[in-house]
């Protein structure tokens, strides 16, 4: 036996006596010492999970500098001035920025991790046999999907919170002065990425163990990934109650009513005398009697416009989250029954 | 009439009892009526073409598979959840020999260590370094009689007391294929394992076997210690008549075969008392034996006393009994 061979990680298990136990395994010399299924599972994904905490860990280095330069640009410029909020000139490149990196987290993030972690996390064990090896130990399918399932599931949340939670911080000091930041970039904060994030990894793991061959589930899982980032993105503006303000003071220059600041607007109609709504392009003509005219035989009176106030957001967030990960339960479940009663 | 032999294995404990075992998939039956009894501490060959549900019947037995029909017993429970009883006293090596092809040979030892709780790692480590398999090696470069032989440690490590084999030599080349065997046929014995083992090549199995179960269209044609199975039958040569064989030879004996090749026949028979008449007899080789119940679908199975499932069969098992009888 090689000295090399009986160094540390004997059996943490702390089972069976056995006086050769050793390992050469050189995972066993980082990290916490795992042991039992939670080990296994970490070893055999252990290349997807350092991905993930590099890329976490990375993304909270540049979320963390991207806020500092964000600062110290607005206080050398003054910001916030005494008069006004606007953000100074020089700051669009934040803006952007910060919805590039909205777009990665909620869209892009939740589909990577789909593809690349849930989708093959069962299918390649069903594939290549491996979970036939696994569960001819003395292991029940049940606890080695559950395990397989829970560890993916926790990695995943702890990088998308730690992430989510440094865009936030950096979003924060900037992030009610703009509709387009609050609404566009803040709909990637929170609980969200998250969300979005377990919903496409569990999803990726049952279409795995349904379809049982690694390749055709990562493409269906792309699919299914981009199915829920464009329903989610049609949806969830819904989620919020509208208020409605009407005017009364005409439709001419000036007569549109002042929003809260960031508040989104959703709809706006010109409101008759009668009280009913017509679209404001119906009196869009050519030339301005002719608007004029349109505007007296409807007896436009003012506006009427459906906005979003800025406290709705939270609350659509939370709504949102709550419903992706009902869903993600009921997948989590899925999974689990499919496995019991199918996996062989 | 009757074949008359040794009773001695009705007193042993049975590794494996199936009553009337069953299992079809969408494109039919790959296992039917599959009644037999394997006692423990028995090498035993699980023969048949391919095709036969050899597979089936150790997936069954793995509960890697739900039988459609019928029951199976390993050491008298159930085969539930990997942490049952009879699962803990079980270990299974499929024909792919899957592992973990990017672990170490050494994580794929901690592999076993962790996830089974009687685990022999000097056992495991033995088998692996008499094949100076280094243990730094990562699976997927190993030949395949080296990862045969790691797959051989993971099951042995576990210190199974029923051990199934799914065509574990087919892969190899003779000079490993001897050289494993030769492990398997140590360790078992070392640790009075009982072992199944499939192969569609009687050669394999001819030297290392003392039982066998013979399965051919998803059913047992013959099952029992093959001394006993052997010694029950007769290889018959004599002058063809017109019809190709003496008529009162079937009516006197249990014919399971007989061919004709110019002017002689040769037959395979169960005698039932002393065999008469102008021919020449000769004791059987396995092979023969084996053969003649392949090709004659129609011929009676044989099942040995000591490997008929009991006490309360499956009525179709009855059946068998009968018509081996």
């Amino acid at each position: 036996m090689s000295t090399a061979a009986t160094s540390a990680s004997g059996s943490a298990s702390g089972s069976a006596p056995s006086p050769a136990a050793a390992s050469a395994a050189p995972s066993g010399r980082r990290g916490p010492r795992l042991s039992g299924l939670t080990w296994l599972v970490w070893r055999q994904h252990r290349a997807a999970f350092w991905t993930g905490i590099a890329v976490t860990v990375v993304g909270i280095g540049y979320f963390l500098q991207q806020r500092a330069s964000m600062l110290a640009l607005l206080d050398e410029t003054g910001w916030p001035g005494p008069k006004t909020l606007e953000l100074p000139a020089g700051f669009e490149i934040y803006n952007s920025r910060l919805a590039d990196a909205s777009s990665i987290l909620g869209a892009l993030l939740p589909v990577l991790v789909g593809v690349f972690l849930g989708a093959p996390l069962i299918a390649n064990d069903l594939e290549h046999g491996t979970g036939k090896l696994v569960t001819s130990q003395t292991v029940s399918r049940g606890s080695w999907l559950a395990r397989k399932l829970g560890i993916a599931v926790l990695m995943a949340a702890l990088c998308t919170t730690a992430l989510s939670a440094a865009y936030g911080w950096w979003l924060g000091p900037v992030g009610k002065l703009d509709k387009t930041l609050y609404w566009v970039a803040g709909s990637a904060t929170g609980p969200i990425p998250v969300a979005l994030t377990l919903l496409t990894l569990v999803g990726g793991v049952a279409i795995g163990t349904v379809l049982r061959r690694t390749l055709l589930s990562m493409v269906v899982t792309f699919g299914f990934a981009v199915a829920v980032q464009l329903v989610w993105s049609e949806f969830w503006m819904s989620l919020g109650n509208p208020v409605t303000i009407r005017t009364h003071n005409g439709v001419g220059d000036g007569a549109f009513p002042e929003l809260p600041r960031a508040a989104y607007d959703l709809d706006q109609s010109h409101l008759t005398a009668s009280g009913d709504l017509i679209g404001y392009g119906t009196c869009a003509k050519p030339t301005e009697q002719a608007t004029q005219t349109c505007l007296d035989k409807h007896d436009v009176v003012g506006w009427s416009v459906d906005y979003l106030p800025t406290s709705e957001l939270p609350g659509m967030l939370w709504t949102g989250a709550a419903i992706m990960l009902a869903l993600t339960a009921g997948l989590t479940v899925f999974v689990l029954w499919w496995g019991r009663k199918r996996l062989y | 009439m009757s074949t008359v032999m040794g009773d001695r294995g009705s007193a042993e404990d049975s590794a494996i009892e199936a009553y009337g075992l069953g299992k079809r998939y969408r494109r039919g039956w790959a296992l039917k009526d599959c009644s037999f009894r394997l006692p423990a501490g028995r090498i035993c060959g699980l023969v048949g073409p391919n095709g036969a549900g050899k597979t089936t019947l150790m997936g069954i037995a793995v509960n890697l598979l739900q039988p459609t029909a019928g029951t199976v017993r390993v050491f008298g429970e159930a085969p539930g959840p990997g942490l049952g009883a009879a699962g803990r006293r079980t270990a299974f090596l499929a024909q792919d020999k899957p592992l973990f092809r990017r672990f170490t040979v050494a994580e794929t030892l901690r592999l076993g260590r962790e996830l089974n709780p009687r685990w022999d790692q000097r056992t495991a480590e033995d088998i692996v370094r008499s094949g100076d398999v280094p243990l730094t090696a990562r699976v997927g470069t190993l030949s395949g009689g080296q990862r045969t032989r790691v797959a051989f440690a993971l099951a042995f490590g576990r210190r199974p007391d029923l051990l199934l084999l799914d065509e574990p030599m087919s892969d190899l080349d003779p000079l490993v294929r001897h050289e494993l065997m030769s492990v398997l046929m140590a360790e078992a014995a070392e640790h009075g394992t009982t072992v199944l083992m499939s192969s569609h090549m009687l050669a394999d199995l001819e030297a290392v076997c003392d039982y066998l179960v013979v399965l051919a269209s998803g059913s047992v044609r013959m099952a029992g210690e093959v001394d006993e199975l052997l010694s029950a039958h007769t290889l018959l040569t004599g002058a063809r008549t017109d019809e190709g064989m003496p008529a009162d030879l079937a009516a006197r004996h249990t014919v399971v075969e007989s061919r004709t090749s110019g002017r002689q026949f040769t037959a395979l028979v169960r005698p039932d008392g002393p065999v008469t008449g102008d021919l020449h007899a000769d004791s059987p080789s396995l092979e023969e034996v084996l053969l003649a119940y392949l090709r004659t679908p129609g011929a009676p199975p044989l099942i040995s006393p000591s490997a008929h499932a009991g006490p309360h069969p499956h009525p179709h098992a009855q059946h068998t009994q009968e018509a081996a009888a």
